[in-house]
């Protein structure tokens, strides 16, 4: 049991910890991703309404 | 029974949230790459978040609870390699990278561009066959869990089934991939919140060092060595490495993020960092289940006694909490699956069968009602199909169906110069055939084993037995 005792404990500290700390980063920094994304389609949506237009 | 009045409100104010979010994406929906890949604007933060919640579902937290409880500490190795090879391959670019580049929508796309329209349309097949069978069983398991954990009878199971099957179709529907990252986001956050609670909880009130004693008087040295665990071995690792890598790139629901991210150095970082939440992704819920196996003993329903345990030690307010992460984590598996099957069916199957192309917007009406229907399959299933064993097993193996010859023919598609069509059938087809093994009584591992040496043998031999002149990627 001693070495593989060990040897999962130390994994489930990373694992756990980089789950934490990757989900709070992900949780402040993605808000603004997703405005910029919300923004991209808008602005694609936009150019193809134009040309859409102009080929009419 | 901990669930009370304000569980009750903290669950109906997240799912009203959630429901108007995705709602709110419908409006930038203006053609099929929109509502399929959300325009092919997804940045490195969304990318994780999305990517995270779809393959972290209640399902996933199920499964993983119940190799914990039967296998210890063993099944460690579970997350450990499926965290490992996700980060590998966002290191490296694996694959991903080439696949981003290409501009896919669905993975059986892939097949048309390398090999030809019809395995397109054979590969669709398979996709959706394996995809639906692996989908059908998650209603019901999730279901299982937050009927418990709520503190209904267990009869009021098929009713939680179609609820939450009704909620995720709702807004996936009109929605498409925007509203389901956009929920994803917002699911992301409550699942990662409720994971982390429910870890801190049971190792506060379970104890680790009770756990070690639980495994160890229970299993032995089985129960920490993977090695030695008559369910593991060489083998299962082998298999698990491949089948993960398999996953990442060929999985569509998985791949649907690869091709919906800005660039293909976007889908590197999002696969690095996601690696990471993997490791955890499957060390947290083993962990409840080992909990589990130290609160209430063996001999315990090895599925059920993960939540009973949860909805016994967290008090009301934080069981609210939980349950609504529970419930974001189920929704946005649920939705990013089922849009990604319905994409398939609807543009490798349905599609290529037409021989006037639809119109724009034709196929995002097309994509709705095939969401629908894709829905009604997974209810039906869910209600009457009987689980011949581990649901982690049973997910492995229907992946595996389509996986074992896609990821041959996928990597000798981007690597080979050789591959040729003929190869790319026999892949697929010694990978439907080696994994079926598993519903005649042979373990997991070697039905997966096999399945992925007949693909690679049909995709070498085959290739080599009859070439033909293959289209160049960069062409």
């Amino acid at each position: 049991m001693g070495f593989w005792a060990d040897f999962w404990t130390l994994n489930f500290i990373i694992a756990g910890s980089a789950f934490a700390g990757i989900a709070a980063i992900v949780a402040f920094r993605g808000v603004a991703d997703l405005r910029n994304m919300l923004a991209d389609l808008k602005h694609a949506q936009t150019v193809r309404a134009a040309a859409k237009r102009s080929a009419q | 029974m901990n669930f009370g009045a304000l569980d009750w409100i903290i669950v109906v104010v997240y799912l009203s949230i959630t429901l108007l979010a995705g709602l709110y994406g419908k409006r930038y929906i203006s053609d099929a790459t929109d509502f399929l890949l959300a325009g092919r604007h997804l940045g490195k933060f969304i990318g994780i978040a999305t990517l995270a919640a779809t393959e972290i579902g209640t399902i996933t937290f199920m499964y993983y609870a119940e190799l914990g409880y039967k296998t210890g500490f063993s099944s460690f190795v579970n997350g450990l390699l499926a965290g490992g090879v996700m980060i590998f391959l966002g290191a490296t670019g694996f694959m991903i990278f080439k696949l981003r580049d290409l501009g896919l929508t669905t993975v059986p796309e892939f097949f048309e561009v390398k090999y030809s329209r019809r395995l397109r349309f054979i590969a669709g097949i398979l996709v959706a066959v394996g995809g639906l069978l692996n989908m059908g069983v998650f209603l019901k398991v999730e279901g299982t869990f937050l009927t418990i954990i709520a503190g209904l009878p267990l009869s009021n199971l098929k009713w939680t089934m179609t609820v939450i099957l009704f909620l995720e179709l709702f807004y996936t529907v009109l929605g498409g991939m925007v509203s389901v990252v956009i929920t994803d986001f917002i699911q992301f956050v409550m699942l990662s919140l409720g994971t982390c609670l429910v870890t801190g909880y049971v190792i506060w009130t379970v104890g680790w060092s009770n756990m070690q004693h639980a495994v160890m008087t229970n299993m032995g040295d089985k129960g920490f060595n993977p090695l030695t665990n008559g369910d593991y071995g060489w083998a299962y690792i082998i298999f698990q490495i491949l089948l993960w890598m398999a996953v990442d790139t060929c999985w569509q629901t998985t791949a649907m993020r690869t091709f919906a991210t800005k660039d293909p150095e976007t889908s590197k970082k999002v696969f690095f960092w996601t690696g990471f939440i993997f490791l955890g992704r499957g060390m947290m819920p083993m962990l409840w289940g080992i909990g589990a196996l130290a609160y209430f003993g063996a001999g315990h329903d090895s599925l059920q006694a993960m939540p009973e345990m949860i909805s016994r030690i967290l008090p009301s307010g934080v069981l609210g909490i939980v349950v609504a992460g529970m419930l974001a984590a189920t929704m946005s598996v649920n939705s990013s699956y089922l849009l990604g099957w319905s994409s398939v069916i609807s543009q490798d199957i349905i599609l290529p069968l037409r021989r006037k192309p639809l119109s724009q917007d034709s196929q995002v009406v097309l994509n709705r009602i095939v969401n629908v229907c894709v829905s009604l399959f997974v209810l039906f299933w869910g209600v009457w199909y009987v689980l011949p064993g581990p649901v982690y097993f049973y997910l492995n193996i229907t992946a595996t169906l389509f996986l074992a010859g896609a990821f041959s023919a996928f990597i000798g598609g981007l690597f080979w110069k050789r591959a040729s069509t003929f190869g790319a059938y026999c892949a697929l087809i010694g990978g439907a055939v080696g994994s079926a093994a598993y519903f005649f009584s042979i373990p997991a591992s070697y039905a997966g084993m096999s399945a992925f040496s007949l693909a690679a043998i049909g995709m070498i031999v085959g290739s080599l037995a009859v070439p033909n002149k293959s289209r160049s990627l960069e062409a």
